[in-house]
């Protein structure tokens, strides 16, 4: 946007290296997905070999290929896990934060190979097969969440449609007050089914909720139905007022809902970050107590 | 038809202050500069910001400048209608302009009320709108997590480890170390599942040879240590890297568990590999030179001929023992000496004599038209050899011993016991008298005058007084060509001569013949004998009846596969600790039942241990 926006002046931007049809690069194209090539001739060649070493009796990870497979597995994890550190220092070029990125993806994506190999298909109910699971779990939650940045943002951005989140809450604050202020001249009844609409947010209930794409029923909703109810019956002498809690009513039935969506939304964006980090940690505690006891009972 | 218009403001002390102007145009102009109807003061705000025009009794348009959208009823727009009827408020910058129908004294205006609010804290409504406050931060549960999982998984196990030291057998019930199991146990070991510590004695020591003798005592050895040494081939670059790294580690060479592989499977262990066999058996001769062993390093283009221990002479009637050889199969002449004269080819003919033989026979013995191996040959009750052939079993419904019928009971030579046989012979003619001659009866015609018969009883005296000594001649006939012993048999003559001390060269059965190798005949049902063995042809008992290498391989390939043929590695002949049992693949096959139907049903048998899964 800037550098739509900037003049030709001076020497600041140098015009030349802006060709025709740049585009943003991002992280999983990053170098025409060189990293991606890497990893996917990685697990190709491993595989190969794979089925080419006849390990006797079987296919383990105690075998030299098993331990070679283990060693590039382990030294790999941890310098997977190490993004954490370095996505905290953006540095631009080859060693950049997004060839980095790239590489995290992809030769995280590559670990499935390594580490299912090493496994030499030999799963049981041990902590040797703990470190395996959790691997996955990191793995696939990487999956997802590389998946949700694809897809998600451009459905935050239509959904928000160029409000900020402050403004969001605004604009439910207003409707509230517009409600609040509304509903004086209605009786206690009445004034409990707008208080009950009123006191509805979209950010109670759990993690759930929260991300699920169900339609709440809340007290807005039922405030709704009341009021539409009694504004088409059309004999009240409150007749007006009840159109107008009706049209604030809906009204804040669209934000909630325009809300709950930015929420989900977020959420989904948000939510495999909470596998991905903690679970890594699981992973490396898993992974010492596997490498320890490898060699502890040897 | 006009607007009026409130500022509102509130005091510190919360109080509402408003200011109103009424203004009768029906179009407002919004903005920050000076002349403009609402003036709204604050940067965020262009001079002209947008238009609010009254449409009707109730309805207000609002029509931005270009690229200026504001926020009309919580939706960004350059263009809205508001019903002041219902209400709604336009948002520009921190101002928010609420649209109301008038009252009191401005009734039948549009009122229009602006509020300057302090946009909401930004970085409060960023927190409200993330996960972090639903559920639990990553940097605590990673702590949790790391925490939990080192203290179930390394800790508790260390714990158990160390609390059970010295415990000579662990107690049932969960013990934490089990959940480092890095696979099932062997069938063998499965009793040792919870006990870790009877094979994994110290910590971070691998498992030494000592924990597996202090069960398996006696376990023969290969060969003598230092014989082994100097068998061991130099290493490959890679093989001595992988040594040296196991040195590094110090994990022994050529411990128990480098070819018994344990954790790999609930069935029987695996055999060990081939290449543990093959590193030192090819190019033995060249290291170890007074070896006995030929070169070996796979059965199907590495193997030498068949070498099975013959017996040269089956010991004499001295005492002396027999005495073997072993020869290889690939020998001109081959001849064995079992004490025994045996065709087999006239047994096993389908048209001479002894077929004949075989089909009075039939119904008392089972015999079909011809004899077949069987009639003889009754394999042990694990089916791997043959019982040894017995006279009394085997033998005798043809080759009778009687000699004598008293009454209703035959007599019958001693077989195995030449001087009861001498002795026997001599008893017959002794304790009979030859036939009465017809004429000695007294009621038959005869010619006259006594001088016949006088003639007949002078003779009969003479053969009843010399009868006995014809018993000689019938012991020598007995053991001479011809007689019942010299057929089957080698007699061996008196020391003496003129004496009747004969004596028959005991026969000695071989049992197993390959002793560096094993044979399962239960193994190979499935095979006619003459696929192997070319017994039909054979016109002498010293015939080596065995097959050659060549008639293995016809079934057997070797290390890899090929063909329909079985992959054969070592273990499925050869024992390593050299004892009497079966091999060791043969032994886990037949535990565990696995017994083919057809050659070629093999190939998914165990033997092939890449698909042994």
């Amino acid at each position: 946007m800037a550098t739509r926006g900037a003049e030709p002046t001076g020497g600041e931007i140098d015009r030349t290296t802006l060709k025709g049809g740049v585009q943003h690069e991002g992280f999983l194209r990053y170098r025409r997905l060189y990293w991606a090539k890497m990893a996917g001739a990685i697990s190709a060649t491993l595989i190969v070999a794979y089925l080419l070493i006849d390990i006797k009796p079987r296919p383990n990870g105690g075998s030299w290929f098993g331990y070679t497979l283990g060693t590039a597995g382990v030294l790999l994890i941890v310098w997977l896990a190490f993004l954490g550190v370095r996505k905290r220092a953006m540095t631009p070029g080859r060693w950049s934060l997004k060839a980095w990125t790239s590489a995290h993806v992809y030769l995280g994506l590559s670990l499935i190979v390594i580490g299912t190999l090493h496994t030499g298909f030999q799963l049981g109910w041990n902590v040797h097969t703990l470190a395996w699971v959790l691997m996955m779990i990191v793995i696939l939650s990487g999956l997802f969440g590389i998946t949700a940045y694809t897809t998600l943002p451009g459905k935050l951005s239509t959904n928000r449609d160029e409000t900020t989140e402050a403004q969001m809450l605004e604009t439910l604050a207003d409707i509230n007050r517009q409600l609040f202020d509304a509903a004086q001249p209605l009786e206690a009844g009445s004034a409990a089914v707008v208080q009950r609409a009123i006191d509805e947010n979209a950010f109670s209930g759990g993690i759930w909720r929260r991300l699920s794409s169900r339609q709440q029923i809340g007290g807005t909703a039922e405030a709704l139905a009341e009021f539409r109810a009694r504004s088409s019956a059309g004999d009240s002498p409150l007749d007006t007022l009840y159109d107008r809690l009706e049209a604030l009513l809906s009204r804040k039935q669209a934000a909630l809902a325009r809300v709950r969506r930015h929420l989900r939304i977020k959420g989904l964006l948000q939510v495999w970050l909470y596998i991905h980090v903690p679970v890594t940690f699981a992973l490396l505690a898993a992974l010492s107590a596997h490498i320890i006891s490898v060699f502890f009972y040897w | 038809m006009s607007f009026v218009v409130k500022y509102r403001s509130r005091t510190s002390g919360g109080r509402e202050i408003i200011r109103s102007k009424t203004v009768d145009k029906d179009s407002l102009s919004v903005g920050r500069a000076s002349e403009c109807d609402i003036l709204l003061s604050d940067l965020g705000v262009t001079l002209h910001h947008a238009t609010l025009t009254r449409e009707g009794r109730n309805q207000v348009r609002v029509v931005t400048e270009e690229n200026l959208p504001v926020n009309i009823n919580g939706r960004s727009t350059t263009r809205g209608d508001i019903s002041a009827q219902r209400g709604g408020n336009i948002r520009i910058g921190p101002h928010r302009l609420s649209v109301a129908m008038g009252d009191g004294e401005d009734e039948g205006r549009i009122a229009i009320t602006v509020d300057r609010e302090e946009a909401a804290d930004k970085v409060a409504a960023h927190k409200l709108f993330n996960l972090a406050g639903i559920v639990p931060g990553k940097r605590i549960s990673s702590w949790v997590f790391a925490v939990l999982i080192l203290v179930a998984c390394l800790a508790w196990p260390i714990f158990a480890y160390f609390s059970s030291q010295g415990v000579e057998e662990r107690g049932p019930g969960f013990h934490a170390d089990t959940m480092w199991i890095s696979g099932p146990m062997s069938q063998a070991h499965s009793n040792l599942a919870n006990d870790c510590q009877s094979c994994h004695v110290e910590a971070f020591v691998s498992v030494r040879d000592s924990a597996c003798l202090e069960c398996h005592a006696g376990v023969p050895d290969h060969a003598p240590a230092d014989r082994m040494a100097i068998a061991e081939p130099e290493l490959g670059l890679g093989r001595s890297f992988l040594r040296s790294v196991a040195h590094a580690f110090n994990r022994p060479d050529n411990s128990c568990a480098s070819c018994h592989i344990e954790h790999e499977g609930s069935g029987p262990m695996p055999a060990a590999p081939q290449r543990f066999c093959a590193d030192c058996h090819t190019g033995l001769d060249a290291r170890l030179t007074d070896t006995r062993f030929e070169d070996v390093h796979d059965f199907v283009d590495g193997h030498p001929e068949f070498r099975p221990r013959i017996m040269l002479t089956p010991g004499g009637v001295d005492g002396s023992r027999p005495q073997y050889r072993r020869t290889s199969l690939d020998t001109e002449d081959l001849r064995e000496d079992n004490g025994l004269k045996f065709p087999h080819e006239l047994h096993l003919s389908q048209s001479n004599g002894v077929a004949r033989m075989a089909q009075r026979l039939s119904a008392q013995y089972g015999f079909g038209n011809a004899l077949d191996c069987a009639d003889c040959h009754v394999e042990t009750p694990d089916g791997v050899r043959f019982e040894p052939i017995t006279m009394e079993a085997n033998c005798q419904m043809c080759h009778s011993l009687a000699f004598d019928r008293i009454g209703g009971t035959i007599r019958t030579l001693r077989h195995g016991e030449p001087e009861m046989v001498v002795a026997d012979i001599r008893a017959f003619y002794r304790g009979t008298a030859p036939p009465r001659p017809i004429d000695l009866s007294g009621m038959h015609r005869r010619r006259p005058g006594d001088d016949s018969q006088a003639r007949t009883v002078g003779r009969y005296q003479f053969a009843a007084r010399t009868r006995y000594a014809r018993a000689d001649q019938a012991i020598r006939a007995v053991f001479s060509r011809d007689g019942a012993c010299y057929d089957c048999h080698q007699v061996v003559q008196p020391p003496i001569r003129g004496s009747l001390n004969f004596d028959i060269t005991p026969v000695r059965q071989i049992a197993r013949y390959m002793h560096y190798g094993w044979f399962d005949h239960k193994a190979h049902e499935t095979e006619e004998c003459s696929t192997c063995h070319a017994a039909d042809t054979s016109e002498e008992a010293s015939d080596v009846l065995l097959p050659r290498i060549e008639t293995c391989r016809e079934c057997h390939a070797g290390g890899s596969p090929s063909g329909e043929r079985i992959v054969s590695t070592c273990a499925m002949c050869h024992s390593y600790h050299a004892d009497d049992a079966a091999p060791y693949l043969v032994r886990a096959r037949n535990n565990r039942g696995q017994r083919p139907e057809r050659v070629r049903d093999y190939g998914g048998l165990a033997i092939n241990p890449r698909e042994d899964r």
